[in-house]
């Protein structure tokens, strides 16, 4: 990952290239960048090369429909929120000057988007939720019953799930195959008196890899053969089939294809349909935007903004927050 | 997606080859070992009966031939037993040197005896006193010599030899079982040797001093046996708290708990091996009650499936892969990543406690300088089993094959005399080129 800084310098180095009449490929999966580097473009779909055109002739969304391969109205699947009364409550949250002194809440049915710049401390704060870090001070309320949360495995008992930001360091044990990564958190499930019920294990993962259409070859293969996408859903699948009351997705669709980001955008609103309550930390700001019922920003290890109405609410909004 | 022909081999490759090495390794020290093998003891006696049924009528007089041993003994009884039974009448014997054999046969030859035949094993067969029978006992005969017929068969595959190398291996084997749960789990315990010596001494010590000496009942031993073994997985506990409480390098810990435990064993047993224990306490190590397996063998068995099923089947099994595999994301997935570690290192010191006794046993002592270089080879084992050092990969018969992989090393190379330094070099050897076939392999799953 780059920061925009090193982006503008990679950048600046291309065109220098160019100059020199080098001819360059670019790969990537941001738009952007495409459209502010690129001459030529040539979309590939599941191993195969969809088109090639003049970047001139491509608009966004014509872009977007030959990645995904279907025709695409929305960046953001359509939802209709219902939500429901306080699921989860935190309050004083504090641990050193990473996260300080924060309290908030999320509903049942309710997407909360936790914006900010990166370093504000929002995965800080997922992590002390989560129980993944000790905290110095607060207490964590779910379903109006307090929790003594110490360690993730404490969390996950209670119905807390998180999707660290870092699927590939923290979410997967990539060398491990996609079913082992699957049935983890849900051993004590499948394993009720320490022996793993594979049958259980194994009817549950397929169901799982049907509906949420993960592209795999077979069961045992290793996850680190899928792709980002492929990968961030298996997580997801993972979580779901732990039925969570609360999820936090730490940035869910970074390093994801379009056509994947979509699907996951739909999960999230399954869940939050079903009455889950959905904690969702993005960088990207129409991400947030397109997402969210709510919006909390953050800056320095502080809530410094609450947007509640975000049909209308900008882009510049939510950064005058976040630089405070 | 089906399979190719391609991926189906690598695939066999890569789970059963080691197998394959040490099928390998098995023919071919059975080439180099080929030599001329005699049957002796009731084997002998038996196939010598056989001839002489064929060959000889009843009337015959037949003298047997033995030396004052053991297995002697028994080819004595079988054959002369066979033939009784069989209806021969005038059975003569002689056990003894082969001056006993002249002063049988002058005996016989005072009696007018005509012999007919005269029955030995490979030895006696071939007495010089035979030999020139007719020349120095004209009035005897001619008879003719029947000694056990020669075959072809592998020094290496001889029944005592490869008893021979599974008890070699039950210590290492055993051990080996314990380093291949922590190397998994993303660990490593360099304790093990250290801990076979110390477990060894307080065992023995036990018996020596508080389950009676040279009177130990069996019950006394059982007992003095569980403590040591109790004790030795507390010292793997300590090492497992050491490790998980204050994050220390599981290799600088077992590095100090290894010093620790080898001078603990020198101070307790001054210096000294600890020997005053009754002859029964060898039933462990050199006797055999079930089917003829050694019980130490039988034990590493016994072992080795309950740590499979614990590995392959059980939700603690899966915990530790995924512990070795990678810590975060398990703890992230509600592992309880420290008591999943703490378990791992106090199995090893159990079993490492167990491999001290078993060698005790075997020994029918307990000496501090046991297991010195050990924790190498159990390492070893596990390694060129296929068990990556890097955690979260590996497979508890892996290990077992690791195992006899370096026993059959070894064993066959003392049968080829090959001296032991030169045996050092090639095991290093042999090590180093299961650690590169591990990667090879590696990278070609990543390519394909």
């Amino acid at each position: 990952m780059l920061t925009l800084h090193e982006v503008d310098k990679l950048f600046e180095i291309i065109h220098k290239l160019k100059q020199q009449g080098l001819g360059l490929i670019y790969i990537g999966h941001r738009l952007d960048e495409i459209f502010e580097i690129a001459d030529r473009t040539q979309v590939m779909r599941d191993g195969a090369c969809i088109a090639d055109k003049d970047l001139a002739d491509c608009t966004r969304q014509s872009l977007i429909e030959m990645m995904v391969g279907r025709e695409l109205k929305n960046e953001f699947p359509l939802k209709s929120p219902s939500i429901g009364k306080t699921k989860l409550k935190i309050r004083n949250m504090t641990r050193g000057k990473v996260v300080q002194n924060i309290s908030l809440k999320v509903r049942s049915g309710e997407i909360l988007g936790l914006a900010g710049l990166v370093g504000a401390g929002r995965t800080e704060l997922a992590r002390l939720i989560f129980g993944a870090d000790p905290r110095d001070a607060g207490e964590i309320q779910l379903d109006g019953k307090m929790l003594s949360v110490c360690s993730p495995r404490e969390a996950i008992a209670a119905g807390i799930g998180l999707l660290t930001e870092d699927r590939k360091l923290q979410g997967l044990v990539l060398s491990h195959s996609v079913k082992d990564n699957f049935g983890l958190p849900n051993l004590n499930r499948f394993a009720p008196a320490g022996f793993v019920k594979t049958s259980i294990e194994r009817s549950e993962f397929q169901d799982y890899v049907t509906t949420m259409r993960v592209k795999i070859s077979n069961e045992n293969q290793k996850a680190n053969q899928l792709s980002g996408g492929n990968q961030q859903k298996l997580v997801i699948a993972k979580w779901l089939a732990r039925h969570c009351e609360v999820l936090i997705f730490d940035e869910p669709t970074r390093g994801i294809d379009v056509g994947a980001k979509y699907e996951i955008y739909q999960l999230m609103n399954d869940l939050a349909a079903k009455g889950k309550a959905i904690i969702m930390i993005s960088s990207e700001l129409p991400e947030i935007l397109g997402m969210a019922d709510r919006i909390l920003v953050m800056h320095e290890g502080k809530i410094t903004g609450e947007i509640e109405d975000v049909t209308s609410a900008t882009q510049e909004e939510i950064m005058h927050f976040a630089v405070a | 997606m089906p399979k190719s022909k391609k991926q189906h081999l690598t695939h066999l490759l890569t789970e059963y080859g080691m197998i394959l090495v040490l099928i390998l390794l098995g023919i071919f020290f059975s080439l180099v070992t080929l030599t001329e093998q005699r049957p002796s003891g009731k084997k002998a006696g038996l196939q010598i009966a056989s001839i002489v049924k064929k060959r000889f009528d009843k009337e015959a007089h037949i003298l047997i031939t033995s030396r004052n041993l053991a297995i002697d003994q028994n080819f004595y009884d079988v054959l002369s037993g066979s033939l009784t039974s069989a209806g021969f009448k005038h059975i003569h014997s002689v056990q003894g040197t082969p001056k006993d054999a002249r002063a049988k046969l002058i005996e016989l030859e005072k009696q007018k005896v005509k012999l007919q035949v005269i029955l030995g094993n490979q030895t006696t067969v071939d007495w010089l006193v035979f030999e020139d029978i007719t020349l120095n006992f004209p009035q005897l005969g001619s008879p003719t010599r029947i000694g056990p017929s020669p075959y072809k068969w592998p020094n290496f595959l001889k029944k005592d030899n490869l008893l021979n190398i599974t008890n070699q291996i039950a210590v290492i084997a055993i051990i080996a079982v314990g380093m291949t749960v922590v190397i998994i789990c993303g660990g490593i315990d360099l304790s093990v040797g250290s801990l076979i010596a110390f477990s060894a001494v307080l065992c023995c010590l036990f018996i020596q001093n508080t389950a009676g000496g040279l009177d130990a009942n069996a019950g006394g031993m059982i007992l003095a046996c569980i403590a040591a073994i109790i004790i030795t997985g507390l010292v793997g506990s300590f090492t497992g708290s050491m490790i998980t409480a204050f994050s220390i390098p599981p290799f600088i810990v077992t590095l100090g708990v290894m010093m620790m435990a080898s001078g603990t064993a020198y101070l307790m047993s001054g210096g000294e091996s600890v020997y005053r224990v009754p002859d029964s306490f060898v039933w462990l190590g050199r006797e055999a009650s079930f089917f003829g397996i050694p019980n130490a063998v039988f034990l590493m068995m016994l072992l080795y499936s309950l740590a499979h099923i614990m590995m392959s089947r059980t939700q603690l099994g899966r915990y530790i892969y995924a512990v070795g595999g990678n810590t975060e994301a398990a703890r992230l997935s509600g592992v309880p990543v420290k008591w999943i570690q703490l378990f791992a290192y106090t199995l090893s010191g159990l079993l490492a406690g167990l491999g001290g006794v078993v060698m005790a046993s075997q020994l029918k002592s307990g000496a501090p300088t046991y297991g010195q270089m050990y924790e190498l080879y159990v390492i070893a084992a596990v390694v060129v089993g296929g068990t990556s050092l890097s955690g979260g990969e590996g497979k508890i018969f892996g290990t077992l094959i690791g195992a006899f992989i370096i026993a059959v090393i070894q064993n066959g190379m003392n049968l080829m005399n090959i001296e032991s330094y030169t045996q050092k070099v090639i095991l290093g050897m042999v090590i180093l080129i299961a650690v590169l076939l591990d990667k090879l392999k590696q990278k070609k799953f990543q390519t394909s």
